[in-house]
């Protein structure tokens, strides 16, 4: 089943138009990665989403139920992570999330048993400080946990691990991977290898529209380039293979190494080893590179 | 009903963490203990730096200069503390981008203003009437035989016009993102009753009255008859500014 759907969704301030008209269907149980450079539109895209800001044309669907602007019901199975949560600083986490759980309208048993349940989660169970206190890492956390406290459906991560330490970004990244059966999640990011690491299916929002969208593994696929790298003892040895080098390809020459970009990955692999055959150089390393999602990303965004 | 209630148990819990209910409690106390000290003592302590016939004129302090200062101070002081605290309530919820998960939440936009206002006129009323049993107390110690009639009138036309102050400050709230310039706001709107007392013809229907003529109410100038169009403006006016404040507030995007 479709958790959301886009219909032709268009969002300008003023003359600048943001999202360009785009339509899209999300379906329930994946990690959906919404990428795109600063300033891209990602966060406007999820503010549409949650009915916190207008559209300027289209139309949004949660679980086929129409989002409208202002107070909008569909929230009830969304949770949200904004890219800088702001707290109220003088309260605890428990407090916060109680609260949170009020608003949701929620009995207070079950209140104290989810807000002690999700607290334990993300690792802050036993912190009585005020969030006044916390670090970036503990607000993230924090903000999850308040994003679940409903159970939605659908939770919205805002560019969750952009200001953390790797470890923090791991945390992070392993809390989301664990909830992935019970909730979709959408991960706006713009650090492309979390998004490799943990999203099913991902959008490339570039200049107001999704300019590539699907599963990720298809995504690398459609989009690699056949790369060969040949990784010599000195770099004396890969000066030398590259002058001999017969063919056109592009190559790339790093130190010891040698970036080529195979059209034919079999031919130029026998062309290879018959050169270094020839020339009686015999490279530390021949291997088939992937490209990386930045490099899709970066190719695409040019 | 469940969320207001949790607003405004937020709301307490802001104000007493953030020690602005203290403040406003010191404040006020001060005031309230001030009105009848400043009556009963300020014409000793003037004679100690004017001529002597200049002294002697004085007229004795009475129950009534207590409250007169009662007025006086709680009119200015106390209104401009309240307009201080107050005028930051949505804005800087609204600057600091607290309200959005909350309104992710499905919190309703219109509960957000009613918590708000409700709250800052609970605690005005609570600090105003417990201003007014210090003065009380303190102005029957220092003149037990002496009666003040129309005190309750005169002390209640003084919080109406608290309750309308504050329903202008919730406006400016949602009207401005910044405080200063709700500040400014809401001194326009005392600086416009101010220009309209000048014509005698609107004296029936000037909402101004409730702050500044407490002490005329006191010595029996005015009587509840002449308020009735004030009354009415001055309960319409809230009910019609809380009305706009959450239609315009409804209309407000959230970053």
């Amino acid at each position: 089943m479709s958790i959301l759907t886009l219909e032709h969704l268009t969002k300008s301030f003023g003359a600048h138009q943001v999202i360009d008209d785009i339509s899209y269907t999300l379906e329930e149980g994946r990690i959906f990665g919404l990428i795109g450079q600063n300033g891209s539109g990602k966060t406007t895209l999820m503010k549409l989403i949650l009915g916190l800001l207008p559209s300027t044309k289209g139309k949004i669907f949660i679980l086929d139920e129409e989002v409208s602007y202002g107070y909008t019901a569909t929230n009830r199975h969304i949770g949200y992570l904004p890219d800088v949560p702001s707290y109220y600083p003088y309260m605890t986490a428990y407090e916060y999330l109680m609260l949170c759980g009020e608003i949701t309208g929620m009995p207070k048993n079950v209140r104290k048993e989810r807000v002690e349940h999700y607290l334990h989660l993300v690792g802050l169970a036993k912190n009585k400080k005020r969030i006044q206190q916390f670090s970036r890492g503990m607000k993230q956390r924090l903000g999850i946990a308040q994003a679940l406290i409903n159970q939605p459906k659908l939770l919205i991560c805002d560019e969750p691990t952009s200001a953390l330490d790797p470890i923090g970004r791991k945390e992070i990244l392993d809390i989301l991977q664990s909830i992935k059966h019970e909730t979709t999640v959408i991960l706006s990011t713009h650090i492309l290898h979390d998004a490799e690491q943990i999203c099913d299916e991902i959008a490339l929002l570039h200049n107001g529209k999704f300019v590539i969208t699907g599963n990720l593994s298809e995504i690398m696929t459609k989009h690699s380039k056949h790369q060969i790298q040949v990784t010599f003892h000195t770099e004396n040895q890969a000066c030398t293979f590259l002058e001999k080098l017969p063919f056109n390809e592009q190559i790339v020459h790093k130190s010891n190494s040698l970036i080529i970009e195979a059209k034919d990955l079999t031919h130029t692999q026998q062309q290879l080893f018959s050169l270094c055959n020839a020339l009686n150089l015999y490279p530390s390393s021949i291997e088939v590179v992937q490209p990386s999602l930045d490099e899709i990303f970066l190719e695409v965004s040019r | 009903m469940n969320t207001l209630l949790a607003l405004l148990k937020k709301e307490t819990m802001e104000f007493n963490r953030t020690y602005k209910l203290l403040i406003l409690f010191a404040v006020f106390l001060i005031l309230a203990i001030l009105s009848p000290l400043a009556a009963k003592f300020m014409p000793d302590i003037m004679a100690q730096f004017l001529p002597k016939e200049i002294a002697e004129s004085f007229p004795t302090p009475s129950a009534l200069d207590s409250w007169a200062q009662f007025f006086k101070n709680f009119s200015q002081i106390g209104l401009f503390v309240i307009a201080l605290l107050f005028a930051g309530m949505i804005i800087h919820e609204r600057n600091e981008g607290t309200l959005i998960i909350l309104l992710t939440k499905g919190l309703h936009r219109s509960s957000v203003v009613l918590a708000k206002s409700l709250f800052a006129m609970l605690i005005w009323t609570i600090m105003y009437w417990i201003s007014f049993s210090v003065t009380y107390f303190y102005t029957w110690y220092y003149w037990r035989d002496e009666h003040v009639p129309f005190l309750a009138v005169a002390v209640s036309h003084l919080w109406l016009f608290g309750l309308l102050l504050i329903a202008v400050i919730l406006f400016g709230n949602v009207l401005f993102k910044s405080i200063y310039a709700n500040l400014l706001w809401t001194a326009l709107f005392v600086g416009i009753w101010f220009v309209v007392s000048i014509f005698p013809k609107t004296d029936n229907f000037n909402l101004l009255k409730l702050a500044t003529n407490g002490d005329q109410i006191l010595q029996g100038l005015y009587s509840v008859r002449d308020y009735k169009w004030i009354y009415i403006m001055a309960i319409g006016s809230i009910l019609f500014i809380q009305f706009i404040t959450i239609q315009i507030f409804n209309k407000k995007s959230i970053n």
